[in-house]
């Protein structure tokens, strides 16, 4: 008797997996402050891998930078480029790059929470004419996924 | 104290038909698993207070609290598998026991009720699934889920359950309900090596390890041993063998730190040392702390497995037998744990579990956390060589205590949502 069969898989649904993506988060933010949960996001590696898996569709074919600003941002934004194999830049708190970025490149700005840095990095980037400037925020306020990301384009920001 | 540990764990190690070096036998859902839970309610009856069986066989004692509170808990279980140790999961048990007792005696009521709770079923050996009273009270398994299982001689859990007297038909009423649990803490032997081998007292347990189990059948081509040359052969033992030490180096790769794979079972046909092995059925159990990395190695391994099979011309076929998501453990009551070893000045080390636990399941009621306590003898469990110190039971046990007490002094169901 040859049998061939090699069908049988562990890859999870999307929806359950981004639940349980979910509860984790919870877990991991009992008692923490904000930043306090930012770091302990990008410092668990199970959970900054699948938010960086999340939120990767969001770089889209053409993109040349996913950009960050900040300890949290910048090792999520480095994680989504391990992901996507897009290249990273990351921006210190000021704006200034701290890693190679070109005039007119296409750059997605990613962010554990969102705030005003990252949305000033987003007018920054902008400003300089870098193009179809998108925020992708990995969780909302209360650490669920975030559901939308906050797109400006040139000229916009 | 240490006495009174050392006096617990033997009473209850005498409930089994064997014993000394054959270890501790008290399957799930026995006359022996019973007789042990009547112990534990016996004790707490003794103390004053109300105890009552779950249709799923979990056994619970409260002390009532002087607010109208959600409870805290704290307990394990007692069943064994065939030949076990005399400690896994019942040093949570007479940690939970000697804590009601202690409380009891302070003549400090506490503000939330506290409830000790043990859970039936834990072990998997009879019937294949774990923690099945955990599941039932975390609504993870429901009496139709329950209702498809039977054990190795073919005896329904169903009917198990009937007959050390539990009202199955009330099973689907058993399922804990959130608002009544604030949280929920059990200490546990390591079940490893890690604790004793750095000297620490205390593990604060970060998140429980899933697992995704599945079987892989060979099928190649039984024949004489004399009379087939190598060159001819369709071995279904050779490429079992392959695909072994495959799971060995995959898990061993350095994208795996954490990841643990094990092929802990090969039936190989028709057994005998004159026929070559026509057939092979492997069962493997890949466990992690990453719920992404875990199904990813799992789907991995059988991608692999497909290409030895397919390379050695054997036929390859997969079942899925289960998979479970690791459990992230709230950091707040981690912290309270870590904070009463502190307070202590135990050494302590925050870790992951590999083992499974019916806190994983609670973890889905409520904010829940573990202690560890040091596993000896090279961290063997399930098995008779199995052995924690009775001081070292004693101080978990403390540890336990105070981190309850500190749950206690909080606001407490305020939190409770924003524990979960």
């Amino acid at each position: 008797m040859h049998r061939e069969e090699a069908s049988v898989s562990f890859a999870q649904q999307r929806a359950a997996a981004d639940a349980e993506l979910d509860v984790d988060v919870a877990a991991l933010a009992d008692g923490l402050s904000r930043e306090g949960l930012e770091l302990a996001v990008v410092s668990t590696p199970s959970i900054l891998r699948r938010l960086a898996a999340r939120i990767a569709p969001r770089v889209e074919p053409g993109t040349d930078r996913v950009c960050a600003s900040g300890v949290s941002d910048a090792a999520l934004a480095i994680a989504v480029s391990l992901h996507t194999g897009v290249a990273a830049a990351i921006f210190d708190d000021e704006g200034a790059a701290l890693s190679e970025i070109h005039a007119g490149e296409r750059v997605v700005v990613v962010s554990v929470r969102g705030g005003a840095r990252a949305s000033e990095l987003v007018a920054a980037l902008g400003a300089e004419g870098h193009e179809q400037v998108e925020l992708v925020v990995a969780l909302e306020a209360d650490g669920q996924a975030a559901e939308h990301a906050q797109g400006q384009t040139a000229g916009q920001a | 104290m240490t006495d009174a540990v050392t006096e617990l764990i033997e009473r209850f190690a005498a409930i089994s038909p064997t014993s000394g070096d054959e270890g501790v036998s008290r399957l799930a859902y026995t006359d022996l698993e019973r007789e042990a839970h009547a112990v534990f309610a016996e004790h707490m009856r003794r103390l004053g207070l109300r105890v009552w069986t779950e249709a799923s066989g979990n056994t619970i004692a409260e002390l009532e609290g002087t607010e109208d509170l959600a409870a805290l808990g704290t307990g394990s279980h007692l069943d064994s598998v065939p030949n076990g140790g005399r400690f896994d999961g019942i040093a949570g048990v007479v940690a939970a026991m000697l804590t009601a007792e202690q409380i009891v005696e302070s003549g400090t009521r506490p503000r939330h009720p506290l409830r000790f709770v043990v859970f039936a079923a834990e072990e998997g050996a009879r019937f294949g699934q774990a923690c099945t009273g955990s599941r039932v009270a975390a609504g993870l398994s429901t009496a139709a889920d329950l209702a498809e299982i039977v054990d190795a001689d073919g005896l329904a859990l169903l009917d198990a359950m009937r007959s050390v007297g539990l009202d199955v038909d009330a099973l689907d009423d058993a399922r804990w309900q959130p608002q009544e649990w604030r949280a929920f803490i059990e200490l546990h032997i390591e079940q490893g090596s890690v604790l004793a081998t750095a000297g620490d007292r205390i593990g604060a347990v970060t998140v429980i390890s899933g697992s995704s189990r599945f079987a892989i059948d060979l099928d190649g081509r039984a024949a004489h041993t004399g009379g087939t040359p190598m060159h001819l052969r369709l071995d279904a033992s050779t490429a079992a063998a392959e695909i072994v030490l495959a799971a060995e180096r995959l898990a061993n790769d350095d994208r795996h730190r954490g990841t643990r794979i094990t092929v802990g079972r090969i039936d190989v046909s028709p057994g005998s040392i004159t026929t070559i092995p026509g057939h092979a059925r492997l069962f493997v159990d890949v466990r992690d702390i990453d719920a992404a990395r875990q199904r990813e190695t799992a789907d991995e391994l059988l991608a692999i497995a497909h290409g030895i099979a397919a390379r050695r011309g054997i036929g390859f076929a997969a079942e899925r037998l289960g998979d479970a998501s690791p459990a992230f453990l709230p950091s707040g009551i981690r912290n309270v744990i870590v904070e009463a070893a502190r307070a202590r000045g135990l050494d302590y080390r925050v870790m992951p579990s590999g083992a499974s636990h019916d806190t994983q399941m609670i973890s889905r009621v409520c904010a829940a956390g573990m202690i560890f306590v040091p596993s000896q003898n090279h961290g063997v469990s399930h098995a008779p060589e199995e052995l924690t110190i009775a001081e070292d039971i004693a101080t978990g046990q403390r540890v336990l205590l105070d981190a309850l007490r500190s749950l206690d002094a909080q606001d407490g169901d305020a939190d409770a949502q924003a524990d979960r």
